[in-house]
């Protein structure tokens, strides 16, 4: 239930601080993420853990420009996916596909 | 009053900047840009292991510019600039702090090997600031090199993160090298929301203590500097491409070091 519920809420943007608050390489210097680039990381956690695990819809294929596009234009494919994980899966596709 | 002058030198918290220590690269074909502001302060220090008081507190504004470039799905570079404005009672300063030019290679994905972590190799350049050192409210070492760190994270699932970092510095002009530690934790409470704490060390090789045998004025760059960090932070998406970070941190324990409070702000966007 407790992962259920973290999975609904959190997933538009991911985590923009992440490692950033470290004080990096040790020294005093708090950095920061833009949204977009810690959407983009939750697509690729979405994808890989929701769509394409090894019991998942599309596990053991290839995720080419191909299927991103179809990812997108097609409902039925991301029909198990909570809206808020359908958003950074969406910027992660078009991002690192052009699309 | 000129033995706590000097005892500054070495507890003005040197601001050898890095640019983010986070395992997961940049958007390939992405520039994100940043500033930030961080205030620290500190009326207390470790002189070797003794604690004690300053005279006066120790402020340091520092404004920071940073850009990252993400060149493909496996290698990013980046770099960031630092202006430190630095007082301590009557005393103060105002100077470019040291930059630091970086790239960052990541040698395993976790989201193709389901069961692994992310590894990504770092290595940094460091540029020594133009402030002035040997004085009381000088900014840094005043020393260049370079830094070496191999940066770990797991999505534990996509609103939940771990990562840390562990690395190792060297610089000229007799300062000793120090290894780091960093670990974090993260979470997304909501859409637009994520919070992180972590902890973070640093452990200099250095054997020199601040009044202790051998130790000069003069030598407050080779003073061994040991420090740990607690920290806690927030991010909210106020854009589609960018977001406001707000970050405290507090220094615990260390060795020839300020015991300081951290309050950093930044603005992230990426284009």
């Amino acid at each position: 239930m407790t992962l259920r519920l973290i999975g609904k809420v959190g997933l538009a943007i991911a985590l923009p601080l992440l490692a950033s608050t470290a004080f990096a390489s040790g020294s005093d210097s708090f950095g920061g993420q833009s949204s977009e680039q810690a959407q983009y990381n939750t697509g690729k956690a979405v994808y890989a853990q929701k769509l394409a695990c090894p019991s998942c819809p599309l596990a053991g294929k290839t995720l080419d420009k191909m299927l991103a596009e179809q990812l997108l234009s097609d409902p039925s494919l991301t029909a198990k996916l909570a809206n808020d994980e359908r958003a950074p899966l969406a910027t992660y596709l078009r991002k690192r596909f052009k699309l | 009053m000129k033995k706590t002058l000097i005892v500054a030198i070495a507890l003005a918290m040197p601001a050898v900047a890095a640019a983010d220590g986070s395992p997961w690269l940049p958007i390939p074909g992405s520039a994100q840009v940043s500033i930030g502001y961080l205030q620290s302060s500190g009326d207390e220090y470790d002189a070797g292991t003794t604690r004690k008081m300053l005279s006066a507190k120790i402020e340091q504004g520092t404004f920071s510019l940073g850009l990252q470039l993400g060149l493909t799905d496996q290698f990013a570079i980046d770099t960031r600039f630092n202006y430190v404005d630095s007082k301590f009672g009557m005393a103060s300063e105002g100077a470019l702090s040291d930059t630091t030019i970086g790239a960052r290679w990541r040698v395993v994905d976790e989201f193709e090997h389901n069961s692994t972590p992310t590894v990504t190799l770092r290595a940094n350049a460091i540029l020594n600031g133009n402030y002035d050192t040997g004085r009381a409210d000088a900014i840094g070492d005043g020393g260049s090199g370079g830094e070496l760190s191999v940066l770990v994270g797991k999505y534990l699932m996509p609103a939940l993160t771990v990562n840390g970092e562990l690395g190792y510095r060297n610089r000229n002009k007799m300062i000793p090298s120090d290894f780091w530690g960093d670990i974090n934790v993260g979470y997304a409470v909501h859409s637009r929301v994520s919070l992180t704490a972590g902890y973070s060390m640093t452990r200099s090789q250095g054997d020199l203590d601040i009044g202790g045998p051998g130790f000069t004025p003069s030598r407050f760059p080779e003073t061994t500097e040991d420090r740990d960090v607690i920290k806690v932070g927030a991010s909210i998406a106020a854009m589609s491409n960018m977001s406001v970070n707000l970050n405290y941190g507090k220094v615990v324990s260390g060795r020839n070091s300020t015991l300081a409070d951290l309050f950093g702000v930044s603005l992230a966007a990426s284009f």
